[in-house]
């Protein structure tokens, strides 16, 4: 019976490559089956012991374990059916659905792995695998997007190798992993940088924002949902949670997790592209999780509270994010249905935590943790971005919204993103796909209500009204305003520490030829890439919201609005119960 | 009757008598031939078989043959040599295969299969040395047998190419040669001994001990490419696909490493070594190599050239394992003697399948090669990423087990080697991928005969990459099963370091 755990893992891989045949191409909604029909039928804590594979290795089941492969699996599912429908049997898609079932299998092994190498492996295949996604179906913006991503992923794995060595290194070769040997300060270290490019924490997330806007739909969706969340699992499994407080660490964590979750949430409220302002929300939850950490390396105690939390923050985040990306690839098919409109208005609140919402209760849940150190500064803080996360999805609904006079979907779309060109013909919508978005939308509406005790729901009433009462008189101020009557519009936006890095970078390959003489043609290809770049990066279309993404402008808005918090926060002195 | 002591001789036999018969036979009789080869390959696997069976039920096998007092030619079977053999004796059944189909209308085959088995037995001679003096010998033989091969075109190029590899070579010859008499000298005859056997001579020759180790070192490192003794190994590119694949990946310069890793466990002993501070000289050596190789490597568009530079980084990984002392980085030192072979093997058997297939030479052609070729493209992909060390192909449990040895002996500096190694292999592996599956393939490849109709290239030169990038992720993958290469580097190990 516990084999069923080796096919969990076996089945994507051994479907992999027969799924690259545009005729066998419905094998990609298979592969995820195993996972669900696993957690269905096998006892909570069956483990199956492989001693001959990999360094001896085994898979199994615990509660953590058990609630991401649920919610990893249900994202997968969910993505494959926009994979084997819009995708269609276009060129290159053979590839992406091998590539999937890869990134599929990898992520599926590392969830089950009960030792390091295990995971690992999973690990290392699900990263490298996700750069063909990304790269699909092709484009410069798309191949920048995955040189990026791959650099920095492995620059992650090899964080990740060098700090499981030194844990192995007391332990023989490999060890089982719920018994995690302390690690030092070194190997902290490590897991944070390791882990905090996958969960792209600042200052190490600059792949993410354009990994997210590249990547077509279902990818984005199996990026964001299941793959960032191995970070989570990762920093669970090996930090020394429970076992001894680690304060120096702890603050540490508490401080770039908070810093995550303010500045990301303030770069994407200036973001024109709707996966951006996405990309910049997974950041700052990423900053939200290395808090919470944070605040459970300081208080040993609250572990058992804190991993339940995090879990089920993990679980909520994945299904509402998959669900805001494969809902956009829908919209960008048909900007006027309703119907997805209002769904991602739906996951839009969820994701900002409104009241009667999965995010509601995932913030009530963590609460006890949250409001464990008693610190003030910490609960304005938390009640600052709160409010921003709510204006953060209010500025994405604005940007979904088709303009007034505006006839095709294009305001939206980035200024150097390459336009999504419909795959299907506009009259036959992907029934399937928004069947699958559909149950999805169930999912995350019935979230709260099936987990969650009615004293949850109310959860951040007060938050939501502060955002509306600052979201509704700007949004009618730059309503009135004619179109293309601000400043001119910086081109390169902060998130982007890309962009900056990009003349350093040709800077250095000008170095590096001077001192080897002979430099090879893959490096001037490189090159003239770099170059090619910034003719690439047009003006803008113009749109009425023009003027707030102005740098100076948005730059004093968000001075403004932190002020004015600040002093309703003062004012009231917690609308958080205590 | 007792077959032991004729054992260790019937394999190294079992390819120089078809050799020798091949030099006999007219360019035609290519039936023949074929059969030659093949029968001495299978015949030497079903022996190595038995060795491996033996050995690892602590049998002993020896022939010797007495050629004057004090000078005795011994071939004998311990774990070390057992594993070697195995090695070269898998991979010259494949490299016959492929060969067979690379020559197919070549001029001067059966001088090109002769000096190819030839070149296996020294190999095999040379891993079942049981004394120092008997692996100088056969380690003269492998030079001068390698050399036609390498000259095989007769073009300007490869003449010049065999000659530098001559004077390398020969000279390094010379070095190990005087090392090992000077040895001798010393401490009489030197039989191999595991856990070493200079540690009980009197301190005073200690100093003799230290520079004679910098003569065999000089002499080893030449085959071994350790830099500044690697110049000849771009230049022999110029060999045929076959012989590049296998001097890169059992042959020579393998050789070369075994003999490193022979005289540091079993001449000096690793612990004996490590006191006379030999095994910093030897990790700084090594170290150098590693990252020096990789450099070069960056800025080769020529493939074949580009994996040569590699072979130099990737073979020191054997000495950086010797180099730390503690049994896991010594595990993962040895085990990356097959590892490394599998997967450079598969990297050269496919440079050569894109040279006859498709006319391609450089990297910056390789575009949308995984189109047209998609099984070869697959195998080399599986060979690259493991020289990356991604799980799970077997470079992965080499750099795991020489990472976790380096953190246990304290020496952190060679993690940082990894590290920077790991990287600059992704730097100039992964473009070729890139270019291999992601871009479009040109109109017109620059040469491109009909080899087969139903596959991709000739069935001979399909299948050989194709095997051995499966035996690549087996061993990695199995790395924990029995007899896996992994486990047989444990039972040297432990049999080294007396646990």
């Amino acid at each position: 019976m516990s084999g069923l755990l080796l096919a969990v893992v076996l089945v994507p891989l051994l479907l992999a490559p027969l799924a690259v045949h545009p005729a066998l191409r419905w094998l990609v909604l298979i592969a995820p089956l195993p996972a669900l029909v696993g957690l269905a039928l096998l006892p909570p804590d069956a483990t199956l012991e492989l001693p001959w594979l990999l360094l001896g290795t085994a898979l199994g089941f615990d509660e953590t374990t058990r609630v991401f492969l649920l919610f990893t699996a249900l994202v997968w599912s969910l993505a494959a059916v926009s994979v084997v429908e819009r995708l269609g049997t276009a060129p290159g898609t053979g590839r992406f659905r091998l590539l999937f079932l890869l990134a599929l299998a990898g992520n599926l092994w590392l969830i089950l792995a009960r030792e390091p190498v295990g995971f690992y492996v999973g690990f290392a295949l699900m990263g490298l695998a996700a750069y063909g996604l990304i790269l699909h179906p092709g484009g410069l913006m798309r191949r920048r997007a995955g040189r990026v991503y791959l650099a920095m992923t492995l620059i992650g794995e090899l964080s990740l190798f060098v700090a499981l060595l030194m844990m192995a290194r007391t332990q023989g070769v490999t060890w089982s992993l719920p018994e995690t040997p302390t690690p030092d300060g070194a190997v902290i270290t490590l897991l944070l940088i390791g882990f905090g490019i996958k969960a792209g924490l600042m200052p190490l997330h600059p792949w993410l924002p354009l990994a997210y806007s590249a990547a077509p739909a279902p990818a984005a969706a199996v990026l964001s949902g299941a793959m960032s969340k191995v970070a989570l699992l990762g920093w669970l499994r090996l930090l020394p949670l429970g076992q001894v407080a680690l304060p120096e660490w702890g603050m540490l964590f508490v401080w770039l997790g908070l810093v995550s979750l303010l500045v990301a949430l303030g770069v994407g409220l200036v973001q024109t592209d709707p996966r951006r302002v996405l990309a910049y929300s997974s950041i700052s939850k990423a900053g939200l999780f290395v808090l919470l950490l944070g605040l459970l390396l300081l208080e040993p105690a609250l572990t058992p509270v804190g991993v339940g939390a995090l879990t089920l923050y993990a679980a909520h985040h994945a299904l509402v994010k998959s669900g805001l990306f494969l809902g956009l690839g829908l919209r960008d098919l048909d900007p006027a249905r309703p119907l997805v409109r209002a769904g991602l208005i739906l996951l839009a609140l969820a994701l900002a935590g409104a009241p009667l919402t999965s995010g509601a209760l995932a913030k009530y849940v963590a609460k006890p943790v949250l409001l464990s150190p008693g610190w003030i500064w910490l609960d304005l803080a938390l009640m600052l971005a709160t409010v921003a996360t709510a204006l953060l999805m209010a500025r994405f609904v604005w940007l979904i919204w088709p303009a007034p006079g505006v006839v095709k979907s294009a305001p939206t779309v980035s200024d150097f993103q390459e336009p999504q060109t419909p795959i299907a013909p506009r009259s036959v919508f992907p029934i399937w796909s928004l069947a699958a978005w559909i149950l999805l939308l169930g999912l995350v509406a019935g979230f709260p209500f099936v987990l969650g005790e009615p004293s949850a729901w109310p959860t951040n009433a007060g938050a939501m009204l502060v955002a509306g009462l600052i979201a509704a008189p700007l949004a009618l101020a730059i309503r009135h305003r004619a179109p293309g009557s601000g400043r001119p519009v910086r081109q390169r936006r902060l998130g982007d520490l890309v962009v900056l890095a990009e003349p350093i970078l040709t800077a250095q390959l000008w170095a590096a030829r001077a001192l080897f003489g002979r430099w090879n043609a893959m490096v001037e290809a490189v090159r003239a890439h770099l170059y090619g770049l910034g003719e690439r990066v047009g003006s803008p279309p113009s749109d009425p919201e023009r003027t707030l993404r102005a740098w100076p402008t948005a730059g004093w808005l968000w001075l403004g609005v932190t002020l004015l918090l600040l002093l309703l926060v003062l004012i009231t002195p917690s609308t958080t119960p205590a | 009757m007792n077959l032991d002591p004729y054992l260790p001789l019937a394999i190294v036999l079992s390819s120089a008598l078809p050799g020798v018969l091949i030099f006999l036979l007219g360019e035609d009789s290519y039936r023949l031939r074929t059969a030659l080869n093949m029968f001495g390959a299978l015949l030497k696997i079903v022996l190595v078989g038995w060795m491996i069976w033996g050995v690892f039920h602590g049998h002993v096998y020896e022939s010797r043959l007495t050629l004057m007092p004090g000078l005795e030619l011994v071939l004998s079977a311990d774990a070390l040599s057992v594993l070697f053999v195995a090695l070269s004796t898998v991979l010259w059944l494949v490299t016959t295969i492929y060969a067979i189909g690379y020559l197919e209308h070549s001029p001067n085959r059966s001088r090109f299969f002769g000096f190819f088995s030839l070149c296996v037995s020294a190999t095999v001679g040379i891993a079942l040395a049981g004394n120092l003096m008997t692996f100088v010998v056969f380690y003269e033989i492998l030079t001068l047998a390698t050399y036609p091969l390498v000259a095989h075109r007769g073009t300007p190029d490869a003449d010049h190419g065999a000659k530098v590899y001559l004077a390398y070579t020969m000279s390094g010859g010379v070095l190990l040669f005087v090392g090992a008499v000077w040895l001798q000298t010393l401490v009489g005859q030197l039989a191999f001994t595991q856990g070493g056997l200079l540690g009980a001579a009197p301190e005073a020759l200690h100093g003799q001990f230290i520079v004679i180790f910098f003569l065999l070192l000089a002499g080893l490192g030449v085959k071994a490419a350790l830099v500044p003794l690697h110049g000849w190994l771009p230049q022999a590119m110029i060999a045929p696909a076959p012989v590049s694949a296998l001097l890169h990946a059992v042959a020579v310069v393998k050789a070369g490493a075994f003999g490193i890793v022979r005289v540091v466990y079993d001449v000096y002993g690793v612990e004996f070594a490590h006191d006379l501070g030999l095994l910093t000289v030897l990790g700084v050596l090594a170290a150098t190599t590693i990252i020096y190789g990789s450099i070069k490597a960056l800025s080769q568009d020529g493939l074949k050239k580009r994996l040569a530079y590699s072979t130099v980084s990737q073979v020191s990984y054997i000495a950086l394992g010797a180099s730390v002392l503690g049994p896991i980085a010594t595990i993962g030192g040895l085990v990356h003697l097959v590892h490394q072979g599998i997967m450079k093997i598969t990297l050269f058997f496919c440079a050569g399948n894109y040279a006859e297939t498709l006319g391609v030479h450089r990297v910056s052609e390789m575009n949308g090669v995984g189109r047209r070729m998609p099984w070869t493209t697959l195998a080399f992909t599986v060979g690259a990423l493991g020289m990356i060390g991604i799980p799970p192909v077997a470079g992965f449990v080499t750099k795991w087990y020489l990472g976790l040895g380096a953190a246990s002996a304290g020496a952190y500096w060679v993690i940082g080697v990894l590290l920077v190694s790991s990287l600059l292999n992704a730097a100039y592996f992964l473009p070729i991928l890139y270019r291999a599956w992601f871009r479009p393939p040109p109109e017109h490849w620059p040469k491109e005969p009909v080899l087969s109709k139903r596959l991709e290239t000739a069935p001979s030169l399909l299948w050989p990459p194709v095997v051995t990038a499966l035996l690549a992720v087996i061993a990695g993958l199995l790395a924990a099963a029995p007899f896996s290469p992994l486990e047989w580097a444990t039972l040297i190990a432990e049999r080294e370091y007396g646990r």
